[in-house]
């Protein structure tokens, strides 16, 4: 025997060993327990292309597509986690971030497994990057959510944490159960959804709060794995809908926090969805796989914030860091402050019928 | 013959200065480029081990290694290749990183480091059969060589500090590097390698920045993360006295500590020494102290404490696990009596827990329990962890808000939304099922379940969970040990059977167990140095030194007279027993430095007995049974059993490999004996 085969052997049996035990483990599905899935296009040889969100994945059987929750079985398309929340908290809607909705109630927040962007520096990462056979799920029915809410007192249910949109179904029934049992709904998200499942959601959602996470297609493509183009579409038809929008940008040091990226995005949320929509420019943190960059300075925050206001927006906030303002609502037409708040503590809300006390002015939100 | 200057062994002296440099400086930079994950260090030293034995099998295939110009030519090749693998590091790891300073898969770590390593580890591979076929007195002086780059390697690591502050001119562009083209922070303010890692500091702003081996690690100045997990501390303990932090000065919570409790004094314990230099005595206020050195040694002198508080990063390492163990809680309980209050902080995450957070967490709350009466959560988005053998904690957010308005300790993040939102109770059942339910082990001393579940952790945020046959290892030692003895046979078997026409495969074989049984006996007792002294980094230096220089001596001595490798075996075999029956009682430095010196002793008396009258071309099969046994052994049943299993069983099964070598050993001597 040629003697060369005995290195050959030793790194084969020295690399093979641990990729065995590392790749061991996945568990067959059963069928009976999981749910179908929705806008699933059948194609031919048992694949199916899924047409929830813009990633539109072709799945053969087996294959799970990008967001990790949505896999074909023989041919149909099932969600691996309807029914299955991971994440369950009675947040204040102020943690949404949500300023211009029903301030200092209480919204039951829930995230299944799973996310269709894959953001290196997600801020939960620990639900939205896993496969949800990886996590532990609790077994919660639509109606046992809205029940949950009851029984907390909360005022609606955010979808929220990871992507709402790959739990589409599970969403969309709590969502219209919540609304006919006289509870608010919150969608929470990346706006990575398609027009039509979008559509059918928006029928049952009070307000969204879409993160606009930068302003240019290469950011989205670096950063997320996504694109730009469908989070603005995403904007656009809840703004059609009727939806009580606001947005969120994570500045992040060195990614998306150019004077002229802030400006291009402010100026585009006040052409598109106008003027009154508030802006939550909020403080980065090192976490997920984005650890070697330190949190946004400050500076640059109120920067931004500046910006956003000089092109006309009236609603302009900061989040994740202590200002003396960056937080708090100010009268757009008299410039007082209307309501003070520190992180989720609301120190005075002077709003009089949705106007401003001092002036007059018609604050724009859903307050009642 | 000896009186004159031989070249060859004066190559093999820097030979092994170089090799250790540059080992200690590359995987100082790999860790830092690919993310902190302490798991670098372990694949960086078997990949380096593997690569340098693939160089010497390799240096059979050129004739021309045997010329006298090959050494010097070899060795000035390895000097110049590792100051270019140095600046690989970075842009190499920029390869499978798709933004700047952005952590790494574990394949992709894997990958950066092979690729760095490769270049200086095959050619430092074939340098040293060079050496040994041009020594003066050829083949036969194989341990001689090995003796000459021991002394090297030696020199090497006691001259590594030194050589960090030559290097410092570099660390700018090589920080910067780092980054890549998206992102540059405005300004490195200080670069500083201490023992226990490297302190970056940045402008950016208005914003100074601590970068930990290259990892954010806090900001100056007040952050709501420290606002809150200083807030929820202090309400845990009424009025109290003195206050200690141990960690907490890049996070800021000492800082916040200080700032909110102006009526006690705030001892704050930093066990990195280099701290001392670029934090000045005022940082933690005017009622703040800042004290250097090991906490438990810290804390002894000081008068008992009434509140203490926990904030160290994850138990990633040995070194910190200990902080989370049952005897460390222990010592706290009875150096501060019944009045005291202990806060831990741990990773947490707002009802977001992995199962291996939740495990984190159990293992710390079993170890809680099992010292203190009374154990509570504070599920903040940082758990708080409080235990106490009094009932001054509370968990009602009345007391906690009753205690926060009193104390004026409420402030822009901290308040009483905060205190509801935490405290909420569903948030607070589900949090505190998830925990009672998870399968973990209690945090021990010797049993570091923390680290295996912050390293089980670290692997998901990298890469992906570990599947359930790896979580299910802790459980079963003798399947684990099973299969990987038979496996270690197996590759010694084929091992020796390579190099059989230079080396009898029983010496190959008996010298591939003993170097196991050596390396990993001292793995464990690198750890058990870390379990009781705390960070060894700074001994690093010694302690590789004391076991070099023991198996310098054993080579020496064995050159002279001919011990039985019984004997020298059977010595590791008792040393590693003698080391486990004492291992938990602590010992100070002293100890297990001079077990590695005589680990080191044995070993080097039974390489000498082992290489005595091995043929031509000895050297390079000696060199590979010694390189790939200590590489696979160590990697088996030091790196990966110390976080699985009980420091004892390592113990163990450095005395079965040492039992096997004398065993193989005894083989060749019947043989050649008849
Ligand atoms: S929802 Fe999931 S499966 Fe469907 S297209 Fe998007 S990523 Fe693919
Ligand atoms: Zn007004």
């Amino acid at each position: 025997m040629d003697r060369r085969i005995f290195p050959a052997l030793i790194f084969l049996a020295l690399t093979l060993t641990p990729a065995f035990f590392y790749l061991s483990g996945r568990s067959p599905d059963d069928v009976s327990l999981l749910r179908k899935a929705e806008y699933a296009e059948p194609l031919s040889g048992g694949k199916v292309r899924c047409e929830l969100c813009p990633h539109r994945c072709t799945l053969s059987d087996g294959q799970t597509g990008v967001c990790r929750v949505r896999r074909n079985i023989k041919g149909t398309l099932y969600s691996l986690v309807y029914g299955r929340p991971v994440a369950l908290n009675n947040d204040p809607v102020e943690k949404k971030p949500l300023f211009h909705f029903h301030p200092a109630t209480k919204t039951l927040s829930i995230a299944t497994a799973g996310c269709n962007m894959n953001c290196n520096f997600c801020q939960n990462w620990e639900i939205s990057q896993a496969a949800p056979d990886s996590v532990t799920p609790y077994d919660l029915s639509p109606a046992q959510v809205v029940a949950l809410a009851k029984k907390n007192g909360s005022d609606s249910i955010s979808f929220t944490y990871t992507e709402p949109a790959v739990f589409f179904e599970y969403m969309r029934d709590i969502a219209k159960l919540a609304r006919e049992q006289g509870l608010r709904t919150i969608l929470v998200s990346c706006g990575y959804l398609n027009e039509k499942p979008l559509r059918e959601l928006a029928k049952h959602l009070d307000a969204a709060n879409i993160d606009l996470k930068g302003f240019t297609d290469e950011f989205y493509r670096t950063y997320t794995t996504a694109r730009l183009q469908p989070v603005l579409d995403t904007l656009k038809v809840l703004k059609q809908e009727r939806v009580h929008i606001e947005v969120t940008n994570l500045v992040i040091p060195g990614a998306n926090d150019t004077e002229n990226e802030i400006r291009e995005l402010a100026r585009w949320v006040k052409k598109d969805l106008g003027a009154d929509t508030p802006l939550h420019f909020s403080r980065f943190f090192p976490k997920y796989k984005l650890t070697a960059r330190p949190p946004t300075p400050p500076v640059t925050l109120e920067k931004a914030r500046a910006i956003a206001l000089k092109e006309g927006l009236r609603f302009v906030y900061i989040g994740n860091l202590a200002t003396d303002a960056g937080e708090d609502t100010f009268c757009p037409k008299c410039g007082k402050r209307i309501i003070d708040r520190s992180g989720y503590f609301i120190g005075s809300n002077l709003l009089k019928e949705g106007c401003c006390p001092f002036c007059g002015e018609t604050i724009s939100g859903r307050w009642r | 013959m000896r009186a004159r200057f031989d070249h060859a062994l004066f190559i093999a002296l820097l030979l092994g200065l170089v090799t250790v440099l540059s080992q200690t400086v590359l995987i100082r930079e790999l860790m830092i480029a690919t993310g902190a994950f302490e798991l670098v260090v372990a694949v960086g030293l078997s990949l380096w081990m593997l690569f340098t034995g693939a160089g010497a099998v390799a240096s059979v295939l050129f004739p021309i290694l045997r010329r006298p110009f090959a050494p010097p030519v070899l060795l000035a090749l390895v000097a110049i290749i590792a100051v270019g693998q140095l600046f690989l590091v970075h842009p190499v790891a920029a390869l499978f990183g798709t933004v700047g300073g952005m952590a790494l898969s574990v394949p992709a770590m894997v990958a950066v480091t092979a690729i760095v390593l490769a270049p200086g580890c095959l050619v430092g591979g074939l340098a040293f059969p060079a050496c040994v076929a041009t020594v003066r007195g050829g083949a036969e002086r194989t341990g001689l060589v090995y003796l000459i780059e021991s002394v090297g390697m030696a020199l090497g690591a006691a001259l590594f500090y030194l050589f960090m502050e030559f290097f410092s001119p570099v660390r700018h562009p090589i920080f910067l590097a780092h980054y890549g083209e998206r992102y540059r922070p405005e300004e490195l303010v200080l670069s500083r390698d201490g023992r226990s890692g490297r302190l970056d500091v940045t402008r950016r702003g208005d914003q100074t920045a601590y970068f930990w081996n290259g990892q954010a690690a806090g900001v100056a100045g007040p952050s709501r993360p420290a606002e809150a997990f200083a807030g929820f501390a202090l309400t845990q303990r009424p009025d109290p006295r003195r206050i200690a932090v141990i960690g907490g000065l890049l996070a800021g919570t000492a800082v916040e500590v200080a700032r909110k409790s102006p009526e006690a004094v705030v001892t704050v314990i930093e066990s990195e020494p280099m701290f001392e230099e670029v934090f000045a005595a005022g940082t933690v206020g005017r009622n703040g102290v800042l004290r250097f050195g090991d906490p438990g040694a810290v804390l002894r002198e000081l008068p008992p404490q009434d509140l203490i508080i926990i904030d160290l990063p994850a138990p990633s390492s040995v070194s910190l696990s200990r902080f989370f163990s049952r005897e460390f809680f222990s010592f706290l309980q009875k150096d501060n009596g019944p009045a005291m209050v202990l806060v831990v902080g741990l990773s947490g995450g707002q009802g977001m827990l992995t199962p291996e957070t939740a495990a984190l967490n159990r293992s710390v709350q079993l170890a809680l329990r099992a010292v203190f009466r009374k154990v509570l959560l504070l599920p903040a988005s940082r758990h708080l962890w409080v235990a106490a053998d009094n009932d001054l904690p509370t968990a009602d957010p009345v007391f906690i808000e009753e205690r926060m308005e009193r104390r004026g300790l409420a402030g822009d993040w901290f308040n009483t939304a905060l205190v509801q939102d935490v405290i909420e109770p569903m948030h607070r059942e589900l949090t505190g099922a998830a925990i009672e339910k998870a399968d973990a082990r209690e945090n021990r001393l010797l049993r570091p379940a923390a680290l295996f579940e912050t390293l089980r952790h670290t692997a998901r945020r990298l890469d992906r969970p570990l599947p359930s046959l790896f979580s299910s290892l802790p459980s079963r030692p003798l399947s684990y040990l099973g299969v990987t003895f038979l496996f270690a046979v197996i590759v010694a078997v084929a091992l020796s059977r390579l190099t059989r026409r230079r080396m009898a495969p029983a010496r190959s074989a008996a010298i591939f167990a003993v170097s196991g049984g050596a390396f990993t006996l001292q793995l464990a007792l690198m750890a058990l140095l870390q379990l009781h002294v705390g960070q060894i980094y700074h001994l690093i230096a010694i302690f590789t030194v004391s076991f070099t220089v023991g198996l310098t001596a054993g080579l020496w001595v064995s050159r002279r007279m001919v011990l039985p490798l019984n004997l020298s075996a059977g010595a590791l075999a008792f040393l590693s027993l003698a080391t486990a029956w004492s291992a938990d009682s602590a010992t100070g430095a002293a100890f297990p430095v001079a077990m590695n010196f005589l680990a080191g002793l044995s070993a080097g008396l039974s390489f000498g007995t082992l290489l005595r009258g091995s043929g031509d071309g000895g050297g390079a099969a000696f060199y590979l049974a010694d390189l790939v046994g200590a590489a696979l052994c160590g990697l088996l049943f030091g790196a990966f059993m110390v976080p699985l299993y009980d420091l004892r069983w390592v113990f163990g099964a450095v005395a079965i490999l040492a039992l096997a070598g004398m065993a193989a050993g005894s083989v060749r001597e019947r043989a050649s004996g008849r």
